[in-house]
C-alpha cells in the first residue's frame, strides 16, 4: 500500500522532519508546554510527539505531575511538558498551581492549548485565561473526528483571526493534524508568526481604576515585568501566591527580556 | 495563659457592651481591677468603666484574631459553621501578632468574616456597624443581609441551612404570630422571633432589585431549562472555585441530564459537559427558569 | 511612598481591594465564560442533530438506572474477576516452574560449578532470588490481566458512571463515589489503588480513599485466604459442600473488608479528617470506543515494570532477611527463634502464634510471601517435616495440600488459628510498597503512620475478640 496521505497513528505521522526523542531532553532550543482541560487529549498529543507512553484514559484527573519529553523538528530540538489538565488557572489546587507556574515562570517558547472540539465553549474559557499570561500560544482543536460524528462544523480560520493565535484542527488519536500542529509550533517558536492574543476587557466596577493605580507601582518595583495586568488582578483578588512572589522577588523572573535559563532552569 | 484569656475576654466583653451603648460597673466585671492596673480601662468616675486608647486597640486586635480565624476555618477547612465560633474563641488568645498577620496574609487580607462582620485592620480601623434587625421590617420590604449572628449555635445552624448569609437578598412575605415568613436564597422560610433576631439587614443598593423568581437548582425539574443567577456566599474556598471552574457561573444555561439511581446525585448538562452535583451543592446554587423558547 | 517598592505594591493592592466588589473572582470567571460562549457560538455550528448524543443518552439511562445499572455493575465486576482468576492460573504456574523451580536449580548448579561458599549461594539464591521470583510468579499474571481490563473500562468511559451510581452510598460514609473504583483497584493491588485516588479532587475524600484502600483484599492476599479456607474451613463440612463453603469463607472475608472500608471511612470523616477541606465534582465524560490492542500492550508493559521494580526493591531484601535470621545463630538459637519466642504471647492472645507474627514482620514488603515464609519458619522450628528441603530459611510451597496441613497441624494449628489468620491477613498494615506509595501521594508521615496503624489496631482487636469468644465457647 503506497498511500501516503492516509492518517496513521503509529507511522510517525508521515512527517519526515519529526524526530521523536523520547526522554532525551538535552540541549534543547525551545520549551513547549501542553495545557488544556482534563481529558482533551494532551497526553495523546504528547505521546504522538515524543514517542513516549504517558498514561491516557477517559477520566479527568489522571496526569498529576508534569511529564516531560523531547522531539526535534526541522533541525530544532524541543522539550515538551505535559501539564496536568485543569478547568481554570485561578484556583489554589496543586495541579492548577503546577500549570500556572510553568506557563508563567517556565517561560515556554510556545504553549499548546489542547481543546475538545465537542465542548469548545468550556475549553475556550481556559484558553482565554492562558492567553492572559502568555503571548505565544497555539490552539489545537482536538477530537475533530468526534465533532464530525456530532454534526458540528467549526470555522477554525475565523477563530484563529479573532483569537490572534494559530489554530490547528486535530484528531490526535488518529494522528490527524499533528504535522500541522508541529508546523504552527515551529512558526511561533522561531518567530515566523507573531501572536496577538485576544484579551477581553473586564467590566468590573472599580477594576480599571485599581489596575491603573497598581501598574506604575509594579513597574517601579519590577521594571519591565510582563503580564502586569494579570499580576495586578491576582493581587487585587488577594492571591497569596502572587503576593509572595512580589514580596520575595520571585516576580523578577517575569521580565519580558528575561531569558529563561534553558532546560535546567525550572526543575 | 489562663490569665491572658481572662483579661482578653473581659476586655472584649467591655468593648462590646460599650459599643452597644451600655454602661458597665467595675463591680460587675470579674477582672476589672486587673484591666485598670494594666491601663486598658479606667474608672469613668461614677463607678463605671471606660476603655483607654490602649484598651480599645487591644480589644480590636483580639476581635481581629477571632474574626480572621473564623474566616480561616470557613475558607480553608471542612469544619461546619456551628463550630467556627467555639474554635476561634479557643484560639484567639493563643495567637501572637505575627501569627495573626500570617493568617491574614494567607487568606488574602479578607475584609469581612463569614458572618458579615468587618475585620478590624492591623492598625485598628473598624467601620461602624450598619443596618437593623429583620423583625423591624414591614411586609413587602426587600433588602440584603449584612450580618448573621452565630450565637446561639442551634438557631444559627437553622439559618445557615436555610441559606441566610451576608450579601444574600431577601423579602418579607408575611408576619404573624407563628413568626416572620421571608423569601430568601431561592425559597420561602418562616423564622421564629428568636431566629429573626439574629439577622441584620440593610436596604437594597440603588441598582439592585429583588427577584422573586429565583429558585434553587435542586428545585429544577426534568425537561426544564434554567440559567444560573448566583452561587450562595455560603459556598466558600475550594468548593466555590471548583463550581466556578466547572462552569457553574452566572449566565450558564443548564438542564438535568441524569439522576442517580436513588435520586442523588444529579448530573446536569452545563456548557457542553455533563457534571454531577450533590444536593448540598444544588441547594446553594440560585437559578432562574427559562422558557423553552429562550433555551438556545 | 516608602523606600520599599515591593511593600508599596502590596499595600496599594490591599487598599484598592476595598473598592472592588466582594465577588470579584466570580465576575472574573463569569466574564471569561461569557466571552468563550460568544466565540463558540460564532465559530461552531451544529449542522445536523447529533445522532451520537442520542445513543449516549440512552446508554447513560441504561447504565445509571436503578434496575439495570446495578446488575450491570455486578456483572462487569464478576466478568473482570473471572477473566483475571481463570486467566492467571496458567501463566502463574508457568512462571513458577520457570523461575522458581528451574531458575533456582540452574543458579545452584552454576554456583556449585564456581565453588561458591554455601552462605553465598544460600543468601543470593535461596534468599534473594527465590523470594523475588516467587513474587513475580504470583503477582505478575493477575496484575497483567486485571489492570488492562480496568483500563479498557476507563477508556470507554464506564468508570465515572459507576462512581455516579454509587456516590450516594459512599456519601453516607463521608466518601466520594470515585472511591468505589479506587477500592476495586485495590482488589488488584493496594499501591495501584492508592495512586488511582488522584482522580478524587477533594482533599478530605481523597485522604479517606487512601487510608482505607488497604481494606480491599489485594491480589497478594487472595492466595493466603484460599489456601487456609480450603485446608481448614472446607474440611469442616461434607466433602461435596467443602468447595462451596471454602469459597464463601473467602468471599466473606473480602466482604468484611468492604464493611471495614465503609465503617472506617465513616469514622475518619467524622473524627481526624473532619477539618479537611471538602468539595464534590464528578464529570461524566462522553463514551469513547477503547483502543483494545494498544491498551493491552501499554498496560502490560507498565504493570510488568511496576511488578519487577517492586519485587527487586522490596521483596529481594525481605528474602535476604529471612535467610539471614534463620541461618544466623546466637547462643544455639537462630535469630528467628528469638523473634518467635518474643512474639508468641501476643500471637496466642490473637489466636495466632509467634511464627505467624514473625512472618508478617518479615513479609512487610509483600503479602504474597506470607504463607511461604510461615512454612519456612514452621519447618525450621518443627525439626523434621515431610518433604521439606534440607536448607533452612527457604520459601517454598507444597504442591500437596495434605502435606501442608499435616505440617501446620503438627505445629499446633487449629481451626481457630486459620480463622484468625484469615482475619489478620485482611486487617493488618499495608505492605511496604503501599506505605511508600501513600507517603509519596500524601507527603505526610502522619497519614502514612495512620494508614499503617489503623488496620493493625483493628486486626489485633478483632483477632483477640474472636480468640476470646472461641476459647470461652470451649473451642481450642
Ligand atoms: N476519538 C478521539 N479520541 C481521542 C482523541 N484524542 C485523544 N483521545 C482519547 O481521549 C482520551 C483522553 O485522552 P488523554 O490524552 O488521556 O487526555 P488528557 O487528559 O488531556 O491527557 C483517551 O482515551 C484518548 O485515547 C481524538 O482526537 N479522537
Ligand atoms: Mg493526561
Amino acid at each position: 500500500m503506497a498511500r501516503t496521505t492516509s492518517p496513521c497513528a503509529t507511522c510517525a505521522l508521515s512527517t519526515p522532519q519529526l524526530d521523536r526523542l523520547g526522554l532525551d531532553a538535552q540541549e534543547v532550543d525551545y520549551v513547549v508546554a501542553l495545557a488544556g482541560n482534563p481529558n482533551t487529549g494532551k497526553s495523546t498529543v504528547f505521546n504522538n510527539l515524543t514517542g513516549l507512553r504517558q498514561h491516557t484514559g477517559n477520566w479527568p484527573g489522571k496526569t498529576i505531575a508534569r511529564a516531560e519529553g523531547a522531539f526535534a523538528y526541522r533541525g530544532a530540538r524541543y522539550r515538551i511538558v505535559d501539564l496536568p489538565g485543569t478547568y481554570s488557572l485561578l484556583s489554589a489546587t496543586p495541579d492548577e498551581e503546577v500549570a500556572r507556574d510553568f506557563i508563567l515562570f517556565g517561560k515556554p517558547a510556545v504553549t499548546i492549548v489542547v481543546a475538545d472540539a465537542t465542548r469548545l465553549e468550556r475549553n475556550l474559557n481556559l484558553l482565554l485565561q492562558v492567553l492572559h499570561i502568555t503571548d505565544r500560544a497555539v490552539l489545537c482543536v482536538n477530537f475533530l473526528d468526534e465533532a464530525e460524528a456530532h454534526g458540528l462544523v467549526l470555522d477554525l480560520g475565523g477563530l484563529s483571526t479573532e483569537l490572534g493565535i494559530p489554530v490547528v484542527g486535530a484528531a490526535a488519536r488518529q494522528g490527524r493534524g499533528i504535522p500541522e500542529l508541529l508546523e504552527a509550533v515551529a512558526d511561533v517558536a522561531e518567530g515566523r508568526v507573531e501572536c496577538r492574543p485576544l484579551r477581553p476587557r473586564f467590566e468590573i466596577p472599580g477594576l480599571d481604576h485599581a489596575i491603573a493605580e497598581l501598574l506604575p507601582l509594579l513597574d517601579h518595583a519590577y521594571p519591565g515585568v510582563s503580564h502586569a495586568d494579570w499580576v495586578a488582578m491576582r493581587l487585587l483578588e488577594g492571591d497569596e501566591e502572587m503576593a509572595t512572589a512580589v514580596r520575595d522577588g520571585h516576580l523578577g523572573e517575569l521580565r519580558a527580556d528575561h531569558v529563561a535559563t534553558e532546560a535546567g532552569g525550572h526543575e | 495563659m489562663a490569665e491572658r484569656e481572662q483579661l482578653e475576654d473581659a476586655l472584649k466583653l467591655l468593648y462590646d457592651a460599650l459599643d452597644s451603648g451600655e454602661t458597665v460597673r467595675s463591680a460587675d466585671l470579674p477582672v476589672s481591677a486587673e484591666l485598670v492596673a494594666a491601663e486598658l480601662a479606667r474608672d469613668a468616675g461614677d463607678g463605671t468603666l471606660a476603655l483607654t486608647d490602649a484598651g480599645r486597640e487591644y480589644a480590636l486586635q483580639v476581635i481581629r484574631a477571632h474574626r480572621l480565624y473564623e474566616t480561616y476555618l470557613a475558607h480553608r477547612t471542612g469544619h461546619p459553621a456551628d463550630e467556627w465560633h467555639r474554635q476561634a474563641h479557643a484560639v484567639e488568645h493563643t495567637l501572637d501578632a505575627e501569627a495573626v498577620e500570617d493568617i491574614a496574609r494567607a487568606l488574602g487580607d479578607p475584609l469581612y468574616d463569614p458572618h458579615g462582620d468587618p475585620i478590624p485592620t492591623a492598625d485598628g480601623q473598624l467601620p461602624p456597624p450598619r443596618g437593623c434587625g429583620l423583625s423591624e421590617r414591614p411586609v413587602g420590604w426587600a433588602g440584603r443581609i449584612i450580618h448573621v449572628e452565630d450565637e446561639p449555635p442551634e438557631l444559627y445552624q437553622v439559618l445557615a441551612q436555610a441559606g441566610f448569609a451576608p450579601d444574600v437578598r431577601l423579602r418579607i412575605e408575611a408576619t404573624g404570630t407563628d413568626g416572620t415568613t421571608v423569601r430568601v436564597a431561592g425559597h420561602t422560610v418562616t423564622l421564629s422571633a428568636g431566629q429573626a433576631a439574629l439577622v441584620q439587614c440593610d436596604g437594597l443598593r440603588p441598582d439592585e432589585v429583588f427577584d422573586a423568581s429565583v429558585i434553587r437548582l435542586r428545585d429544577l425539574r426534568e425537561g426544564e431549562t434554567a440559567e444560573v443567577v448566583s452561587i450562595s456566599p455560603l459556598v466558600r474556598g475550594l468548593a466555590r472555585s471548583r463550581l466556578l471552574d466547572l462552569g457553574v457561573v452566572p449566565g450558564s444555561v443548564l438542564t438535568i441530564a441524569l439522576r442517580g439511581p436513588g435520586g442523588q446525585p444529579v448530573a446536569y448538562l452545563i456548557r457542553g459537559a455533563t457534571i454531577a452535583l450533590r444536593e448540598e451543592q444544588t441547594e446553594r446554587i440560585m437559578i432562574r427558569r427559562r422558557a423553552a423558547s429562550e433555551a438556545a | 511612598m516608602s523606600d520599599d517598592p515591593r511593600r508599596d505594591v502590596l499595600d496599594a493592592a490591599d487598599r484598592l481591594r476595598w473598592d472592588l466588589p466582594q465577588n470579584f473572582r466570580d465576575r472574573w470567571v463569569e466574564q471569561t465564560y461569557a466571552e468563550s460562549e460568544r466565540l463558540a457560538s460564532a465559530y461552531v455550528r451544529q449542522d445536523q442533530p447529533s445522532r451520537r448524543l442520542a445513543w449516549e443518552r440512552r446508554l447513560d439511562a441504561f447504565l445509571t438506572n436503578r434496575w439495570t445499572g446495578y446488575p450491570t455493575m455486578v456483572l462487569m465486576l464478576a466478568v473482570v474477576l473471572w477473566i483475571t482468576i481463570s486467566g492467571a492460573n496458567v501463566p502463574s504456574e508457568l512462571l513458577a516452574t520457570l523461575l522458581v523451580d528451574r531458575g533456582t536449580a540452574l543458579w545452584h548448579s552454576l554456583f556449585a560449578a564456581l565453588h561458591a561458599p554455601a552462605w553465598l549461594s544460600g543468601l543470593l539464591i535461596d534468599g534473594i532470588w527465590l523470594t523475588t521470583a516467587w513474587v513475580v510468579a504470583v503477582m505478575l499474571p493477575p496484575m497483567a490481566i486485571f489492570f488492562p481490563l480496568f483500563t479498557l473500562l476507563e477508556d470507554f468511559g464506564y468508570l465515572p458512571r459507576v462512581a455516579f451510581n454509587l456516590d450516594s452510598t459512599f456519601k453516607w460514609a463521608g466518601a466520594h463515589g470515585k472511591q468505589a473504583l479506587t477500592m476495586t483497584m485495590g482488589f488488584g493491588c493496594n499501591a495501584a489503588g492508592v495512586v488511582a485516588t488522584r482522580v478524587i479532587d477533594s482533599p478530605r475524600e481523597r485522604l479517606i480513599a487512601i487510608l482505607t484502600n488497604n481494606f480491599s483484599l489485594c491480589n497478594g492476599r487472595w492466595p493466603t485466604q484460599i489456601v487456609l479456607a480450603t485446608i481448614f474451613i472446607g474440611v469442616l463440612v461434607p466433602s461435596h459442600l467443602s468447595q462451596l463453603v471454602a469459597t464463601s469463607a473467602v468471599l466473606g472475608i473480602a466482604l468484611l473488608g468492604v464493611v471495614f472500608m465503609f465503617g472506617s471511612s465513616w469514622l475518619l470523616s467524622r473524627t481526624v479528617l473532619r477539618g479537611e477541606a471538602s468539595t464534590f465534582s464528578l464529570e461524566l465524560p462522553p463514551y469513547r470506543p477503547p483502543r483494545v490492542l494498544q491498551t493491552l500492550y501499554t498496560s502490560l508493559i507498565d504493570r510488568t515494570l511496576i511488578v519487577l521494580w517492586r519485587a527487586i526493591v522490596f521483596a529481594a531484601p525481605a528474602g535476604a532477611l529471612l535467610w539471614l535470621i534463620t541461618n544466623i545463630h546466637v547462643g544455639g538459637l537462630s535469630i528467628a527463634e528469638y523473634g518467635i519466642n518474643a512474639l508468641q504471647p501476643l500471637g496466642w492472645l490473637m489466636g495466632l502464634n509467634g511464627v505467624i507474627l514473625l512472618a508478617y514482620v518479615v513479609a512487610i514488603p509483600a503479602n504474597e510471601i506470607v504463607i511461604p515464609t510461615i512454612i519456612a519458619l514452621t519447618t525450621m522450628t518443627t525439626a523434621a517435616a515431610v518433604g521439606a528441603p534440607e536448607t533452612t530459611g527457604v520459601i517454598y510451597e507444597f504442591s500437596d495440600q495434605n502435606v501442608l496441613k499435616s505440617l501446620l497441624v503438627g505445629a499446633g494449628w487449629t481451626t481457630l488459628t486459620a480463622v484468625c489468620l484469615m482475619l489478620f491477613s485482611l486487617l493488618h498494615n499495608p505492605c511496604s510498597t503501599t506505605l511508600y506509595t501513600i507517603y509519596k501521594e500524601t507527603h505526610s508521615a502522619k497519614w502514612t503512620t495512620v494508614a499503617a496503624l489503623m488496620p493493625i489496631a483493628f486486626g489485633i482487636v478483632v483477632c483477640s475478640l474472636v480468640a476470646l469468644v472461641w476459647r470461652a465457647l470451649g473451642g481450642s
